[in-house]
């Protein structure tokens, strides 16, 4: 089995992320697992995927995870769609996990028409956006016509921001770009996230705060981190597809939507791990991914989590595990700093044309 | 394969004319002694054997008493056909087809036809027609010619794939309305999997699972 970037940036680094390494064995168990589970049940029916996300896409999964999904419907709409999704709930609650979060986001049906039609404007929804952008950064399908329906419906998505990059691709004349409007909805994304912190903060009395502000400066900003890394990717690390010389537009199109397609295949820490390969930086690389070790072995104590789980905004100020949390995340963030803006002059400057402004 | 599983029923299968000569001098030395039914799926095409071949070959079935499954839209010539009588099982058709994949547009073959029987492939239906309307209407109009089913779940690519929960619950309605035929099923599943999948095919084919949901499908998820 081919190496992973992560262990190839460990051994690089001489370091020793054993909760990273854990996280993600578990996280292929669970997915042998729950694929099993719906095979042997035959839960997924034709042109659907049953796509997971979070830490369990993420392959960071602990044990207090919960396994946030969705049946992702890739042709004709079926009413039998809603029995297939209530059958897959009733499975997974009966074989022991938890239901999934995010407030109807997932646990039921998604229709990739949705996705690929609804991009920007009224009637792309924060549900809508979050389903896209996490299909795209944060999945991976474990059931039905898996492959093909969740490669499909990604490749249509990459194929609109690519090909609806008009005023970019012409002037860059077949060249490899950062890809606008993707790196846009990402970005969008991002900061959509951070203003639905804050929201929830104020809606729930600062329930769950401490726990959710970790994450949002962790495992949510990973995925900012690494949907900005694709997409910068595309100009400063270009595959093989990408540096070839081409005759038409479409043929160019088809090049760049196949180098973010390769990239959406890879976990988030992946691609970062990768990252920090390509500009050799191990110094930014101890910090990000050390960091990322530690909060990964926070989550997995049970007293740790529930801890977090209750503990009030007045009362995180004072509190050695939120100190610890923070510091982690302190850590996290100075180790991007340092990768995207005092590792390499081109990345600097790129991070600041395209990730600023 | 099939031996250590409780099958009555078989289908062999030519689907590329290349492929039926072959079959046919097998088949004379076949040990189908355990079966009850046997029928021989006629090509889905003639390209490098003409129709009139093809018919000759098949003619060993007739010998047999072995229906030929034939799709409609194959046929170019319908004379090359007339001696099978109700040998000849005329099959419904997926979406990738011209023809004959509904109650209306099989009504001319049988009109050709009149003793030919009907191969109702449900797979092929609710591909067609999700909401199974096609389905009843293909009893309706054709019930009493039915001599076997073929079942499977096709997605939108019109590949055979293994029957998911979904297409049992939708499948049990019509099948109160089935005579007692064959069922050959087309899934597509690993040697590992057929026992798993004769007993999802049963369940569509237990028209009495339905008749005992008191509630909408979507609630009775089993």
């Amino acid at each position: 089995m081919k190496e992973s970037a992560i262990d190839t940036l460990q051994a690089a680094c001489s370091a020793s992320w054993t909760n990273i390494a854990a996280s993600r064995t578990g996280a292929h168990s669970e997915r042998d697992r729950i694929r099993s589970l719906l095979r042997a049940q035959r839960l997924v029916p034709s042109d659907t995927a049953f796509v997971v996300f979070g830490s369990l896409a993420r392959c960071d999964w602990t044990s207090g995870s919960d396994v946030d999904w969705t049946l992702l419907v890739d042709g004709e709409a079926r009413e039998d769609h809603l029995s297939a999704a209530h059958g897959i709930r009733s499975a997974l609650v009966e074989a022991g996990y938890k239901e999934p979060s995010g407030e109807g986001v997932f646990g039921g049906t998604v229709f990739s028409h949705e996705l690929v039609h609804r991009i920007g404007g009224e009637s792309d929804s924060n549900r809508n956006t979050t389903q896209r952008i996490l299909l795209l950064l944060e999945s991976a399908s474990l059931g039905g016509d898996d492959r093909d329906v969740r490669e499909r419906v990604i490749l249509q998505l990459l194929k609109r921001y690519v090909e609806d990059d008009y005023g970019y691709r012409p002037s860059a004349g077949w060249r490899p770009y950062v890809p606008r409007f993707f790196l846009n909805d990402v970005v969008r994304y991002w900061r959509t996230m951070a203003v639905d912190f804050a929201a929830k903060r104020r809606e729930r009395a600062g329930r769950g705060w401490a726990i959710r502000n970790l994450k949002l400066r962790m495992s949510r900003k990973l995925l900012f981190v690494a949907g900005l890394s694709m997409a910068l990717s595309c100009k400063l690390r270009p595959s093989t597809r990408l540096t070839e010389t081409f005759e038409s537009d479409e043929q160019f199109c088809s090049a760049m939507t196949g180098h973010l397609q390769e990239l959406a295949d890879k976990t988030p820490l992946e691609i970062l791990a990768q990252w920090c390969i390509d500009f050799s930086a191990h110094g930014a690389a101890v910090e990000i991914f050390g960091s990322y070790d530690r909060f990964l072995e926070l989550l997995a104590d049970e007293s740790s989590r529930k801890h977090l789980e209750t503990l009030s905004v007045e009362a995180a100020q004072a509190d050695d595990l939120f100190a610890r949390a923070r510091e982690i995340a302190r850590e996290y963030q100075e180790g991007l700093t340092r990768l995207f803006f005092a590792t390499d002059g081109k990345l600097t400057e790129h991070t600041q044309r395209y990730g600023v402004f | 394969m099939l031996e250590s599983h409780d099958v009555r029923a078989v289908e062999l299968s030519a689907l590329r004319d290349y492929e039926l000569p072959g079959l046919m001098s097998a088949a004379a030395s076949l040990n189908l002694e355990r079966y009850s039914y046997v029928s021989v799926h006629a090509p889905s095409r003639f390209s490098e054997l003409s129709e009139s071949e093809v018919s000759r070959l098949l003619g060993l079935c007739r010998d047999h008493g072995w229906p030929v499954v034939l799709h409609p839209d194959a046929i170019q010539d319908p004379a090359h056909w007339d001696g099978f009588g109700d040998l000849l099982c005329i099959e419904n058709m997926d979406k990738r087809k011209p023809r004959g994949r509904t109650p209306h547009e099989l009504d001319r073959w049988f009109d050709r036809f009149p003793e030919a029987s009907f191969c109702l492939d449900l797979g092929h239906a609710r591909q067609v027609d999700p909401s199974m309307t096609g389905a009843h209407e293909f009893v309706n109009r054709f019930g009493n010619r039915i001599k076997q089913i073929h079942l499977s779940e096709l997605n939108s690519r019109s590949k055979h794939k293994p029957l998911s929960t979904s297409t049992v619950l939708a499948l049990q309605d019509v099948s109160l309305r089935l005579p007692q035929v064959a069922v050959i099923l087309e899934s597509v599943v690993e040697e590992a999997e057929i026992e798993l999948e004769l007993k999802m095919a049963r369940s569509a084919l237990d028209g009495a699972k339905m008749q005992r949901r008191s509630a909408p499908a979507y609630m009775a998820v089993t």
